[in-house]
């Protein structure tokens, strides 16, 4: 049985006039790692949404989504809270915004350990420190008593992470979680995931519009455009034989290291105008 | 839904503002004219609102007394404009130790409420409209050098700004031409709520006996007139009390429909 | 050492502030033109006797020593005199002030209480129509003047139910020893008139401080990691809540004062605002002055607990200052 089942999901803007995410079905298994491309706009962020069931209220939305065979979507709140962070969690793009400001970032963690078990303070505290060391903060009993505007956006994406993967998930959606980061610090965090996600045998759905960076983490790709996957399958053939000419577009723009020096620089329009599919 | 506010602002401004245009050559009754056996009537066909108890048609009053208030609400308000926004402005483009003590000056002010300063003018000029007027604009001034040196700072934080410096654009010609038309729409929107807290501070001070005499009608003074007689009818305080609300509801309303249709940010995603 | 400098700094301003304050209150009363001798005896009186009169109020010397000699007093609690029948201010202030601290400290609090569930329920339900119900209605109280208010609940509760008294006022130790019930009967509708303006006020505020948290990135993270909307709301707004309350007192303690003095007139409560009035009809400026001076106080004193209450809630104003 798959892990996660998405269903012919449909989602919807501005009181159903505008359709961000159309006719959308794939399954992710027990950890299995699936990489999700796009441009910005494409619906990658709002698929990732709809399955966590944070939609904005102002969405519309259509289709099922199945979690080890349970049924996520139309779940009540209280019910999709509980699953969220124990069973399937996710973190976002912007670490420098992600954590509350007024509270420490111990506190924060520790309150996904209070929010699903029952721990005494201490144990509560150890585990904290731990997992903080585990994703690579250093002097972690330091940084537990931190404030967020105290970290470097790096360190508060660990922090990030170690509230993710604090209990275990068995899917682990992670929407760009390293854009927002300088390029040294993105290989460490990849490298931190990709380490943890191994360990704990969980499945990712792993959005970017970053091919290299899907490369390095996915086995397997979807392409989505304007709200519909236009490809997928094993990222190697996806990469080596695109079909599409919206992936074509998307890899010639990518590897420009193969650009001739005082040409031109490719655009994808330059593969595909848009239009019919 | 956004707009609703606006719509209803300017629909409540307006009706005010018609109530004291009309007032000028049109009320159901003479507004001074006392007429014992009348006193104290409820509302009816010939007496809309009813009368007071001098047997004065309420109607007729509040009409006339909408001309006091939106009076001392525009003076004290251009007032504040006038005085405040070049005094922010200038103290937000050049920082010096005088902007400091300005804007220190400003903060002890506000520590000053409008009807409070009032209180202290009246006592030692004696009550009147326009010490109350004037009370309620010097009051107000703070806000809006506050208010403009805030924006002042945030316009030139922005690039365009030092684009034109470069360009060798002198401090006046900057204020004048990049600032003051950046922060002109904010100062609107703080107009509009400023004016609602005139009228409350002028209503508060009629009320207290401590603005326009007895024979000037303004709702403020009506409504401590008609407390008098609270127990056999409240229409006469009621009815001025409602006029107040609604002038300064349409105020309120107003500012916010204007800050929702000048802030994009504000048109929220989620 | 962050928290002690930033705290340091913000008693420094209070201190100006106050002085600034005094000679702001000296110049409007003292140096404004008008003679004040010459007004109490009216256009009759000879030069000679308005001269003395003068004197005996001491308004013969130069503004600054008056001030000095003012400022002095003030550092010592001794307003000064009245003109009218000689007695000490402070002394008259006395009595009068705990009606005015009953009023105001036990609306401010209550409306304080009222405001948070109501903030949070508008934000929660901004979409919705119980959301506007509560916008609108906090709309209505915060543009009905306190005096009609006030004069609202006289005619429901006093004049058509008849439970509650519609003026005056008993104070909670009597002669006759411990009187809560009268105490209490006479305060109920002056407070509640005052926590309708203040919560209807407050409650838009709040409100806003949550509908910026229900936008905030980590708003998300909280439910991402299993939070309900409701629980993360409360857990993450309520220090965002409490910094919009903060700011807000702050900005209104002058404007709830004010409304404590309408308010003492309305219901005719023997309170510091109604011997502020009492002043100002017979232009006992000693008295208007202490008054005035002592509000002002009261307001910078608030602004500097805010401003304290402010570092202390929010961890990124301590650092920045250090």
């Amino acid at each position: 049985m798959s892990l996660l089942e998405v269903d012919h999901l449909n989602v919807w803007f501005d009181r159903g006039r505008s359709q961000v995410v159309r006719d959308l079905s794939f399954s992710i298994d027990p950890g299995q790692r699936l990489g999700l491309i796009g441009q910005s706009g494409s619906g990658k962020s709002v698929t990732a949404l709809a399955i966590m069931g944070l939609l904005p209220e102002s969405a519309l939305m259509s289709g099922t989504v199945r979690f080890e065979g349970r049924r996520l979507s139309g779940a009540k709140e209280a019910e999709l809270a509980q699953a969220r962070g124990r069973d399937l969690t996710m973190v976002f793009q912007e670490p420098m915004t992600a954590l509350d400001p007024t509270m420490k970032v111990g506190r924060q963690v520790a309150e996904v350990i209070r929010l699903h078990e029952e721990s005494s303070g201490r144990e509560t505290r150890r585990r904290v420190i731990e997992m903080l060391d585990r994703v690579g903060l250093p002097n972690p009993d330091r940084i537990t008593d931190a404030f967020p505007h105290q970290l470097s956006g790096g360190q508060r994406q660990r922090v990030v992470l170690a509230m993710a993967l604090m209990l275990g998930p068995r899917l682990v959606i992670a929407d760009e979680p390293t854009t927002a980061l300088d390029v040294t610090v993105q290989a460490q965090v990849l490298e931190l995931l990709d380490v943890e996600l191994a360990a704990h045998r969980a499945a990712c759905l792993f959005i970017s519009h970053d091919l290299a960076v899907v490369a390095r983490v996915c086995q397997q790709v979807m392409v989505m455009l304007d709200g519909r996957v236009v490809e997928s399958g094993p990222v190697r053939q996806v990469l080596s034989q695109p079909i599409h000419p919206y992936t074509r577009g998307l890899i010639a723009t990518a590897r420009l290291d193969l650009a001739r020096p005082g040409s031109r620089l490719p655009t994808v329009e330059d593969f595909y105008a848009g239009g019919q599919l | 839904m956004r707009r609703l506010s606006l719509i209803m602002g300017l629909a409540l401004v307006g009706l005010v503002v018609a109530a004291a245009a009309v007032s000028l050559v049109w009320t159901p009754y003479d507004p001074n004219l006392v007429r014992p056996p009348d006193r104290l009537l409820g509302p009816s066909w010939s007496h809309w609102l009813g009368t007071d108890r001098m047997g004065i048609d309420l109607l007729s009053r509040l009409m006339v007394g909408s001309r006091t208030t939106l009076m001392v609400g525009v003076i004290a308000v251009c007032l504040a404009i006038v005085v405040g926004v070049p005094l922010g402005l200038v103290s937000g483009i050049r920082r010096g130790w005088l902007s400091q003590l300005l804007l220190r000056v400003s903060d002890i002010m506000f520590a000053l409420p409008a009807l409070l300063l009032a209180i202290l003018l009246v006592a030692v000029r004696g009550a009147s409209v326009a010490t109350a007027t004037w009370a309620i604009g010097i009051a107000t001034v703070p806000v809006f050098v506050r208010m403009a040196h805030a924006a002042t700072l945030s316009v030139m934080a922005q690039d365009f700004i030092d684009a034109a410096r470069s360009c060798g654009t002198s401090s006046a010609a900057i204020a004048l031409r990049h600032v003051l038309p950046n922060i002109a729409p904010i100062v609107g929107v703080q107009a509009s709520a400023s004016f609602s807290s005139a009228i409350l501070a002028e209503a508060g001070l009629s009320y207290l006996g401590l603005a326009a005499p007895a024979t000037t009608p303004t709702w403020g003074r009506m409504m401590r007139d008609g407390q008098v007689d609270l127990f056999l009818t409240a229409w006469p305080a009621l009815a001025p009390g409602l006029a107040i609300a609604v002038a300064v509801l349409g105020f309120n309303l107003l500012g916010d429909g204007l800050r929702d249709q000048l802030d994009p940010r504000l048109r929220e995603f989620r | 050492m962050a928290i002690a400098q930033a705290i340091a700094r913000r008693v420094g301003v209070f201190v100006l502030s106050l002085l600034g304050a005094t000679v702001v209150v000296f110049l409007i009363v003292q140096a404004l033109p008008g003679d004040v001798a010459q007004a109490t005896l009216g256009m009759g009186a000879t030069p000679e006797q308005v001269e003395a009169l003068r004197q005996r109020w001491g308004l013969d010397r130069p503004a600054l020593v008056r001030y000095g000699s003012w400022l002095l007093g003030l550092a010592q609690g001794d307003l000064g005199q009245s003109y009218l029948t000689g007695q000490s201010v402070s002394g008259q202030i006395a009595p009068r002030l705990a009606v005015t601290c009953w009023l105001v400290g036990l609306s401010m609090p209550i409306a304080v209480l009222a405001s948070v569930p109501a903030g949070l329920a508008a934000a929660m339900w901004r979409r919705r129509w119980q959301g506007a119900v509560i916008s609108s209605l906090s709309q209505i109280g915060m543009a009905a003047p306190v005096f009609f208010t006030g004069i609202v609940l006289v005619v429901v509760f006093s004049v058509r139910l008849g439970w509650l008294p519609a003026n005056g006022y008993e104070p909670l130790l009597g002669p006759g020893g411990l009187d809560l019930a009268g105490w209490a009967s006479h305060l109920v509708l002056p407070v509640l008139s005052l926590v309708i303006v203040q919560a209807s006020l407050l409650s838009r505020y709040v409100r806003n401080g949550f509908v910026e948290v229900l936008a905030e990135d980590y708003l998300r993270t909280a439910r991402a990691v299993g939070w309900t909307k409701w629980r993360a709301l409360v857990r993450h707004g309520l220090r965002n809540a409490a910094l919009s309350i903060v700011t807000v007192i702050a900005l209104q303690i002058g404007a709830m004062l004010v409304g404590a003095i309408i308010v003492e007139q309305v219901f005719a409560l023997p309170g510091l605002g109604s011997m502020l009035l009492q002043a100002v009809a017979s232009r006992d400026l000693p008295v208007v002055q202490g008054i005035a001076v002592l509000l002002v106080v009261v307001v910078l004193a608030i602004s500097l607990a805010a401003d304290l209450a402010y570092v202390v809630i929010d961890p990124r104003l301590r650092s920045r200052e250090a």
